[in-house]
């Protein structure tokens, strides 16, 4: 746990932090005004457009996690403390989860200014006006917290942002959207913890960071675009034999098959697509075993490359 | 107590380090004396549980490295080669990292956190953050860090390895008021430092163990005679007569190769135990001849290694010894 408070700590006072945070913020203001410009009011166009954004901004959070202590020797503090490889890369991993919890949580200022927009509160100070000023205090009040490192700033943070939550509770609910709200932040949330323990991966196999970022995003980009491309451009529905097959048209039937079958296993591994079941609201306990365990498989392979990097 | 038996590591088929083997008492402070390359990192990192040894085992306090890794690494402090440094971080901030990383219970942290900066005098940094800190100060930062949990081994590589002489002596004193508390282990390629601070000297040589003794005893089967040298500017063979004339020299050479433009370099042989050095001056002097340079001539990690390696009494008496490495005031 101290480490992720490190690395937590790191991400919110160092430049790399900030840059990420702004461009994220820039990249979702955009697609949340372009849609509200033509009076299209939804969190969901930006739940589903930031996703493709996501894949370059979150490998350069992961990227210096493990490459960089390898490189400066830092390692060498860690893996002499009495700590084991997991705690390692779990303190890193969650770290890292929480900066980006927080870069989630500055998205918070849409629903309020969405509220507005819609006019759907009788009063307009409470929840909206309240939710944005709410928002911003808690995420300066955390920046002062990591830069002091004060522990009652800390805990003030962590009132104001509850708060804030709430504050946004209520303004969905009265938009009557809190269930795409909700499900679109946990969503995003998710894949971004996907994303994430990729990113932790990669850092743990090299000592470059270029070469994290880069071999992460690759692996992103596939798993998201590349999939929705692949599997779009193949048939969705399962092939048909003709009435009267002759001996080609057997052949094109399992042909058929075989695109079909792959389509499919494409499909699911398509994180994109899981994404948008979140963004329109819908839960499936499918989606969060899918997610859950590629985390794991990723952290488990990171923990075993320190594992061995030790052995070696 | 740290026992070390009989580690090795392979590189691919590179040989690191073969069949090491030594202990280090409670309280004792070890030096681990080898030239650049010869294994001293392998071994440190290796007794850290860093890396794993090919084959051997490495025990902490009767913890072994490998089997009962966290309990063995929790009696260890490490101060590595390079100092592993949050550049990003404060140094109190850093501190207190590393004694939370190290178990340090939460309520005792910014006590010994203050402690160990006053320790080793960067208590006035505290705030500082350490990428903005000279190399002397994050060396002092980086054994602050192995100290901040109070660890009953402490094992350094190079602790005084790129600081200014000031420095240098500032950290062996620090280094020194550790014995008896701690069991230190630290590795140097400096051989007056390894006299200076350490109890017992592990010399490793060529990837192995080749002595474990005192200083004392090590320099006593090495340099039986006190070594000087003398530049004078005179008559050669003059000189000589009047250098071996003076009570207590044994015997007096001549460095033909440094002998020009009515000058020359001698090297004057005593008895260990005795200071010839003003005698030789007024000599010198009251002749009338120059005197350019007189030098007590250290052994060197090199001729202990000759001595060693050869298994020679006598060195070769060709060979101009050189004056010790470090700058250290003998």
């Amino acid at each position: 746990m101290t480490i992720a408070e490190r690395e937590f700590r790191a991400l919110i006072t160092a430049p790399l932090g900030f840059v990420v945070m702004t461009f994220f913020l820039f990249v979702s203001g955009v697609f949340f005004v372009a849609p509200l410009q033509q009076n299209v009011a939804s969190m969901s166009v930006v739940v589903g457009n930031t996703t493709i954004w996501l894949v370059f901004l979150l490998p350069a959070l992961t990227m210096r996690l493990l490459a960089e202590e390898k490189k400066t020797g830092t390692i060498e503090l860690l893996m002499t403390a009495p700590v084991t490889e997991a705690q390692v890369v779990l303190g890193k991993y969650l770290g890292v989860l929480a900066y980006y919890a927080v870069m989630l949580f500055s998205m918070m200022q849409y629903v309020f200014v969405l509220g507005m927009v819609r006019k759907a509160a009788a009063n307009p100070i409470f929840p909206t006006y309240t939710g944005l000023v709410l928002t911003v205090a808690t995420l300066v009040i955390l920046t002062l917290a990591a830069l002091q490192e004060s522990r009652p700033l800390s805990i003030a943070a962590a009132f104001l942002g509850v708060a804030t939550l709430i504050c946004a509770g209520f303004a969905a609910a009265q938009m009557g959207e809190w269930g795409p709200v909700l499900t679109g932040f946990l969503g995003l949330l998710m894949l971004g913890a996907v994303f994430l323990a990729i990113g932790v991966l990669t850092s743990g196999l090299t000592r470059n960071q270029i070469i994290s970022w880069v071999s992460t995003a690759a692996i992103l980009l596939v798993l998201t675009v590349l999939m929705s491309w692949l599997t779009g451009s193949m048939p969705a529905t399962p092939p048909t034999l003709e009435a009267s097959p002759n001996f080609g048209s057997y052949l094109s039937f399992g042909a058929g098959w075989v695109v079909y079958a792959l389509a499919q296993v494409l499909g699911a591994l398509n994180l994109q697509s899981y994404l948008q079941n979140f963004a329109q609201g819908v839960l499936d306990i499918r989606d969060f075993i899918l997610y859950l365990s590629l985390i794991g498989v990723s952290l488990f392979f990171a923990v075993r490359g320190l594992q061995t990097s030790r052995a070696a | 107590m740290v026992e070390v038996d009989n580690l090795t590591k392979v590189y691919g088929d590179v040989i690191a380090i073969e069949g090491v083997t030594f202990q280090a008492r409670e309280g004792e402070i070890l030096a681990f004396l080898g030239k650049n390359g010869a294994g001293k990192t392998t071994t440190m990192r290796i007794m850290t549980g860093f890396m794993a040894p090919t084959s051997g085992t490495v025990r902490i306090n009767g913890h072994d490295i490998r089997e009962e890794s966290l309990e063995a690494r929790r009696l260890i402090g490490y101060l590595p080669e390079t100092a592993p440094l949050y550049e990003d971080m404060s140094v109190q901030g850093y501190l207190s990292f590393c004694a939370r990383l190290r178990q340090v219970p939460p309520r005792e942290v910014a006590e010994r956190v203050d402690r160990v900066m006053e320790d080793v005098h960067i208590a006035e940094r505290r705030s500082w953050q350490i990428g903005k800190l000279s190399k002397g100060l994050r060396r002092r930062v980086g054994l602050a860090q192995s100290l901040v949990h109070n660890p009953k081994v402490l094992i350094l590589d190079e602790p005084t390895e790129g600081l200014d002489p000031e420095q240098i002596i500032e950290i062996r004193h620090l280094i020194q008021s550790l014995r008896g508390d701690h069991t230190v282990i630290l590795s140097t390629h400096i051989l007056p430092e390894a006299q200076m601070l350490a109890d017992r000297i592990v010399i490793i040589h060529n990837r192995r163990i080749v002595a474990v003794d005192t200083a004392q005893n090590l320099t006593a089967a090495v340099q039986r005679a006190q070594r000087l040298r003398v530049e004078v500017q005179g008559p050669v063979s003059d000189v000589q007569k009047r250098l071996q004339a003076v009570t207590g020299v044994q015997r007096v050479d001549l460095l033909e190769e440094t002998r020009m433009a009515g000058r020359a370099r001698y090297i004057v042989e005593s008895d260990r135990e005795i200071d010839l050095r003003e005698k030789l001056a007024t000599a010198v002097v009251e002749s009338g001849w120059g005197l350019l340079e007189l030098e007590r001539l250290e052994l060197t990690l090199e001729d202990i290694f000759l001595h060693i390696t050869s298994g020679r009494r006598d060195r070769g008496e060709a060979i101009e010894p050189a004056p010790a490495a470090g700058g250290t005031p003998a």
